[in-house]
């Protein structure tokens, strides 16, 4: 169903699954917006021509535009000198933590270790959705756990055994 | 760790409850426009006269709605029957989101039911044999599951009902393996199988979207229900008693001794899972925490006994069922909590479903609105009464007069470039 009504039910049903997602990705919920409504743009734009699911066109146009944004605003990111000092520890909650730990991460570290961990990917298939090598990924991973438990040390048991 | 990252991973992502704006299709088809403009009313033109010309002189034998009755978002009809055989099966499987599918009692063929005009298609699904008894609507209402025994493997495709693109997975090599129960996730992310064999049955879970397939186990007995959270936790019921998941060796875990029960549904935070029942005078539901099994017996007045059949929830408080009280006399749809308190609800009267198709029906349950707390809401939609090869001329219409004004653009443009 090549059709508006087809694309406004893709929306109402696997939107909110698509704006969790992009809330990980970015860790900030206007920008999270943004990569949504970049993403469903561009599907809207090609729609006739998703042959399979618009759900997986839709997330890896996130993952995509998610990367590339960040190569436009890593200049104006925080400076390295706090780069691996641990978050301050005023937060009671572990997914606080979490949360804050997450976005001290680079782009791609987080958006490796969303697609591994909360999309349950493989790392060939993650490889797949960012383009590149599954050497690339592992390391990628193993590099996000590693800053996690730097950035935030209570979080060792999350992150202790792939790490 | 995995299992407790993803679980804070989720849970993190639960804190961001926006839901997009359909207007980006708007901005989508506007950046289309400007891409194919000229282009775009050349071909508009041949193919619209071609297409409307085509289809004045074909035959349209597709069931319509009596009425234009149209739900905006959709709605689950508030009666659901059988079709018959004068309804043709469609190849055309991109038939938009659905609110129900069955298996058809006298075709025996897969039937969804479109959310947003209630009109029934039977469908030529690839794959499809006789006496298949895997057949799955996700609770969205984007997805179709079923048991495709083309490949004499045992595989599940999955059809995106939207855009009629499918994907097989291939779940286990033995070909003999009856693919009979397909269930999904309450977010419609994992969908749990069970397939019989020799001794017992294999139960997996996969991740159509990402053609993830998990681990599958192989459970000795008569296993006649499986459920998956929307985590990936899988539980699975016997037919001699008991409820259990799986522990970290992929051995089964008991999680109850409950009998008479099966899998049902999951609520969407995976706290507790509404079980199938036989006929009896209680729903039942289990609790994760504690281990408990509660029970919201059927009101006075209602029904004395009824098998019970878990559709899903609408919220992590009220389930959905099918309550059978009598095999000849349709099932009705009844809104529950999982016990009775102070704030508990049990409502019959929200929809029927036919006697013949009573538990082969799946339901997308995200279609029901959310509860306002009233009595005389209406859950369901009526969307009167089907009539067989009710032409509908509107499109055609609309595409003719598409197709004049893109000549018309194309003379004006041919007038430009040959004045002086």
């Amino acid at each position: 169903m090549a059709d508006r009504s087809g694309f406004d039910d893709f929306v109402r049903a696997r939107g909110p699954a698509l704006a969790r997602t992009a809330y990980l990705l970015t860790g900030d919920h206007h920008l999270a917006e943004d990569l949504v409504q970049a993403a469903l743009v561009e599907a809207a734009r090609r729609w006739e021509r998703i042959e399979t699911s618009p759900e997986a066109y839709v997330r890896r146009s996130m993952y995509h535009q998610n990367i590339s944004w960040w190569r436009r605003r890593r200049l104006v990111e925080s400076p390295l000198g706090a780069y691996d000092e641990p978050v301050a520890a005023h937060d009671p909650t572990l997914r606080l933590t979490l949360e804050q730990a997450l976005r001290r991460l680079t782009s791609r570290q987080r958006t490796v270790l969303v697609l591994r961990y909360f999309e349950d990917l493989t790392e060939v298939q993650t490889a797949e959705a960012l383009g590149i090598s599954s050497g690339a990924v592992k390391s990628m991973a193993r590099q996000a756990l590693r800053r996690l438990r730097v950035l935030a040390p209570e979080l060792a048991d999350l992150v202790e055994a792939d790490a | 760790m995995t299992a407790r990252l993803r679980e804070e991973l989720s849970a993190l992502a639960e804190t961001h409850p926006f839901s997009p704006d359909p207007s980006a299709w708007d901005r989508g088809r506007r950046a289309r426009r400007r891409d194919h403009a000229l282009r775009g009313a050349a071909v508009l033109a041949v193919v619209a006269l071609v297409v409307g010309l085509g289809t004045l002189l074909a035959p349209d034998r597709e069931a319509r709605t009596a009425s234009t009755d149209v739900v905006e978002g959709g709605a689950i009809p508030s009666r659901i029957v059988d079709i018959d055989g004068g309804l043709e099966a469609t190849t055309d499987l991109a038939v938009g989101r659905a609110s129900a599918a069955f298996i058809s009692a006298s075709q025996d063929d897969p039937v969804v039911i479109t959310a947003m005009d209630g009109v029934p298609h039977r469908l030529a699904l690839p794959g499809w044999g006789t006496g298949n008894q895997g057949l799955s609507l996700s609770p969205d209402g984007t997805r179709l599951a079923w048991h495709d025994q083309d490949s004499g493997q045992a595989t599940i495709a999955v059809l995106e009902l939207m855009t009629g693109g499918i994907t097989r997975h291939q779940v286990h090599p033995d070909g003999d393996l009856a693919l009979r129960e397909l269930s999904w996730s309450p977010d419609s992310v994992w969908l749990a199988w069970l397939g019989d064999t020799e001794g017992g049955a294999y139960v997996g879970r996969l991740r159509p979207v990402f053609a993830v397939l998990d681990d599958n186990w192989f459970v000795r007995g008569n296993v006649p229900g499986v459920a998956v959270r929307s985590d990936a936790g899988l539980v699975f019921s016997r037919a001699s008693g008991g409820l259990f998941s799986f522990d970290d060796r992929g051995r089964p875990a008991q999680l109850s001794d409950a009998d008479q029960v099966g899998a049902g549904a999951f609520s969407p935070d995976g706290a507790m899972l509404a079980l199938r029942t036989s006929p009896g005078t209680a729903s039942r539901t289990f609790r994760w925490a504690g281990r408990t099994i509660v029970e919201h017996p059927f009101p006075d007045a209602t029904f004395d006994r009824g098998a019970v059949i878990p559709l899903g929830w609408l919220d992590v408080r009220h389930q959905l069922l099918q309550v059978w009280s009598d095999e000849d006399s349709p099932a009705e749809l009844v809104v529950a909590t999982p016990e009775v308190g102070e704030t508990s609800t049990w409502r019959r009267s929200v929809g029927s479903i036919d006697a013949s198709i009573a538990g082969r029906v799946s339901l997308a349950v995200d279609l029901v609105p959310d509860l306002d707390g009233t009595s005389w809401q209406q859950l369901t939609h009526d969307f009167g009464e089907r009539t067989e090869d009710e032409r509908d001329f509107s499109w055609i219409i609309g595409l003719g007069v598409a197709a004049a004004i893109a000549v018309l653009l194309g003379l004006r443009r041919l007038w430009r470039r040959l004045r002086p």
